[in-house]
């Protein structure tokens, strides 16, 4: 597996440059010592310069105000502890003749000899995977390749082949099938006749890197799955269809839509459906068609699945007389959020600049402390089992990788429903730190907890009746409209004035450990 | 990513010390940090794919060095365009060198800032250039080459009634043309086979038939009322009369002899007390196997 990765990269490093400039590759080609004692300061120094949380514990000291020197940039020198300013950098590198500095805001790399940022793809690795964007992207396409190759190795010779040693890798060489250059991503699904919401959750999904990875990777294999209609041999098919080379017309679900139909009665039949409970359903059904993953709730589910998309909530309820905390926790597919309480707080005039409702707005009041209602009294254990006021609190216990977030359009009242139409205003980048349980008051490093827009749904229409349309982001940072099968261009501040029915975003930097 | 503590010329100086003083720095320092992060997501972007662009180019300049001068073709490339053996131990130890980047034994290493050697950006797949700007609708600009290839992944185009890809939005099929008329630069919606059944059909009409077709054969899905379809399904006939089945449209039929077979129920179904002539719906059921007789709205 790992001789596999690393024909993959050896592929992969065929563009990229051995070093970032000509005076790293001195530093770096020299002697290992010196190359490794390099390495190591850049690794320590990327790690210090990461965006900590400020403790929350700790008193800020009210005596005496923190001189700040500046709060641009800084350029911390590789060699020695020094930290420049851009306008002392020369002065620095003429004194003692260090030429490397890194920058405190986007941790690159900067040569004071070139006089310009320099990109190094070796020094980069170094991040690891925590690192950004990028190596996910690295991450994908190799993983895209070896799927290719995969596929192709079963059609030339019926059997699987992970290339093992080099006499395969020189077979892979001869074999590979590069996949040919298209516009990625920017393809359409059809609508098969009110399967609009099916299509809107697909684009959702078929543009998450790691999922694409997963099916395209052989994750799930639906040459080997025994399972009767499987929906996640559905999915791999759409998946890899939508992957396929030299295509950019819309693909179809036809058999993922049946799947589901024989699955679920209520998501049968030639008719609306809502979208977000079609997501649910795929996502338990993905979930539950996995070989290895673990239903009940007390062992922890260590499936693909259960990492990509469930997250897990505590809800803490605490006795108001005795203070005693208990703690429940339940896993999350998703976090609906009232655009309720939004409203209501505007008409009485609580929200005092704001015209619109945040996203942020609703996180805060979906982990906010409520006080339980008197008519369904907690007891408590401690104070005897007898009633007492108390209050409960929901929190995020655990963060999935691609997270879904649903804002309540619709009223359900005692005789109507009823759908509110208005903005909520979403950002591009989350943190979603302030929403988790944090375990200590320690600092913690925030890239671990920032999350990307990546697709948002827009419901038009009514409460009955209406139509699904998804805004994407594709792998170049573009955004494209996907109404069914018509794949348009939008610019970022049209997807972000949508009136948003689900929102997805998916982590920053992938949490996983290598394996 | 300019440096100077004092760059506002044109602004009103504070004394220092002064709250005035504080804000307008603060101020100051927050626009420059926002710009600094854009510039140098840009500058990271533009710098890394001309980095791979003086590789590829330094890469290819040295294996056109190495292909051996052979005349009988490799049997185990599929690549037809292209059969050329490269010398490997030959490719192992040489040096080619480029105005951006040095080959030497296997490793590229630059020479050089690539932002300054390297004008056009590289495909580090297909090895050619990359245009930067769609060739058509907004913002667009003429391929400086027009005879020159360029690699596939293009900018993504921006046009009214176009996709990304600069094609017009697909239609409906229209049966009542022939052949020939078609205009073959409108793209029309693709038929699709049904999951379950041999019968192919208009890829956004295959739901509506699906249903009947789970639903036990022809009539068992017929009982089921189709819930509000109205509003989503844009191509129902609104206000056409109850169609007739077309029986002179067999030939555009993808399996004419399957259809007269199936076709034959229905005559007797219509004697039955059926639905509501006034849902239209039906009527919609009735004819989709001729849906290719449909004309598009």
């Amino acid at each position: 597996m790992s001789l596999t990765m690393a024909t993959l990269d050896s592929v992969q490093l065929l563009s990229e440059a051995a070093f970032g400039c000509e005076h790293l590759a001195v530093i770096l080609s020299k002697d290992q010592k010196t190359a490794g004692q390099f390495k190591e300061q850049f690794r320590k120094l990327y790690q210090s310069l990461a965006p900590y949380s400020k403790p929350d514990t700790v008193a800020v000291p009210t005596t005496g105000l923190r001189t700040v020197e500046s709060l641009k940039p800084k350029y911390h020198c590789l060699s020695c502890p020094e930290v420049c300013l851009g306008t002392t950098r020369a002065e620095h590198t003429a004194d003692s003749g260090h030429a490397f500095y890194m920058d405190s805001r986007s941790r690159y790399l900067f040569c004071q000899k070139c006089v310009d940022f320099v990109y190094d793809h070796g020094l980069d690795r170094l991040r690891g995977p925590t690192g950004k964007y990028e190596v996910l992207g690295e991450f994908q396409k190799s993983t895209i390749l070896r799927a290719l190759m995969n596929i192709r190795s079963r059609l030339t010779d019926g059997r699987s082949i992970w290339a093992e040693d080099s006499a395969t890798e020189a077979y892979v060489k001869i074999n590979a099938y590069k996949n040919p250059c298209i516009n990625r991503g920017a393809r359409g699904v059809w609508n098969m006749g009110q399967t609009c919401y099916q299509a809107a959750i697909l684009q959702a999904m078929l543009h998450d890197p790691t999922l694409t990875a997963y099916f395209l990777g052989g994750g799930h294999d639906v040459h080997v799955c025994r399972v009767k209609e499987c929906l996640a041999c559905a999915t791999a098919e759409v998946f890899m269809e939508f992957n396929s080379a030299e295509r950019n017309d819309a693909v179809s679900a036809a058999t993922l839509l049946h799947h589901g139909w024989q699955k679920s009665k209520d998501m049968a039949g030639y008719r609306q459906q809502d979208a977000h409970e079609y997501f649910q359903f795929l996502v338990n059904e993905l979930h539950s068609s996995t070989p290895g993953h673990v239903e009940s709730y007390d062992k922890p589910c260590q499936c693909f699945f259960h990492q990509m998309f469930y997250g897990e909530l505590r809800s803490s309820v605490m006795c108001h007389k005795c203070g005693q905390t208990t703690n429940t926790h339940d896993p999350m597919a998703d976090l609906s959020l009232d655009v309720q309480l939004q409203h209501k707080k505007r008409k009485l005039g609580r929200s005092t600049a704001s015209t619109t409702g945040t996203l942020i707005g609703c996180l805060d009041s979906f982990t906010a402390a409520e006080d339980l209602h008197a008519d369904a009294a907690y007891h408590c254990e401690k104070c005897g089992n007898t009633p007492q006021r108390a209050s409960k609190r929901l929190q995020i216990r655990k963060l999935p990788v691609m997270l879904c977030m649903q804002l309540k359009r619709y009223e359900h009242t005692s005789n109507t429903s009823e759908k509110m139409n208005g903005h909520i205003d979403f950002p591009l980048t989350l943190n979603m730190l302030p929403y988790t349980v944090k375990k200590d008051h320690l600092p913690v490093d925030m890239s671990q907890y920032m999350y990307d827009l990546s697709t948002v749904i827009v419901h038009e229409g009514t409460m009955d009746s209406g139509h699904y349309y998804a805004y994407t982001r594709l792998e170049n940072d573009k955004w494209v409209l996907m109404d069914d099968n018509k794949v348009t261009v939008v610019g970022v501040s049209e997807v972000l004035r949508q009136d948003a029915y689900l929102l997805f975003y998916s982590a920053s930097c992938l949490r996983t450990a290598k394996t | 990513m300019a440096d100077s503590n004092n760059s506002g010329g044109r602004g009103p100086t504070y004394p220092a010390g002064t709250i005035a003083k504080v804000a307008t720095d603060i101020l100051n320092a927050t626009f420059q940090n926002i710009i600094h992060d854009l510039v140098s997501k840009v500058h990271r972007e533009e710098k890394v794919a001309r980095m791979r662009s003086a590789v590829v180019l330094a890469r290819q300049k040295a294996e056109e060095d190495a292909i051996m001068p052979e005349e009988a073709p490799s049997k185990t490339s599929t690549d037809t365009k292209r059969e050329v053996i490269l010398d490997t131990k030959k490719l192992a130890s040489m040096r080619v060198e480029t105005d951006a980047a040095l080959y030497d034994r296997g490793k590229v290493f630059l020479k050089g800032n690539p932002l300054k050697t390297i004008k056009e950006h590289v495909c580090p797949d297909c090895r050619l250039p990359k245009l930067l700007y769609p060739t058509a609708g907004e913002s667009s600009c003429p391929s400086p080459d027009s005879r020159a290839e360029y690699c596939a992944n293009v900018p993504m185009v921006k046009r009214e009634g176009h996709d990304v890809h600069g094609k017009l939005f697909a239609i409906m099929p229209n049966p009542k043309k022939k052949k020939g008329d078609r205009d073959s630069t409108i793209p029309e919606i693709p038929t699709t086979k049904c999951p379950i059944c041999p019968r192919y059909f208009v890829m956004t009409r295959l739901a509506q038939h699906l249903e009947r077709c789970v639903g036990g054969g022809r009539n068992g899905g017929r009982n089921k009322t189709p819930t509000d379809s109205g509003a989503s399904n844009g191509n129902s006939p609104t206000s056409s009369a109850p169609k007739r089945p077309y029986a002179d449209d067999d030939e555009e039929s993808p399996s004419p002899t399957k259809k007269k077979k199936l076709n034959g129920p229905k005559k007797g179904s219509s004697n039955k007390p059926g639905p509501s002539k006034l849902k239209q719906s039906f009527t919609v059921e009735d004819n989709d196997d001729d849906i290719k007789s449909e004309t598009a709205d």
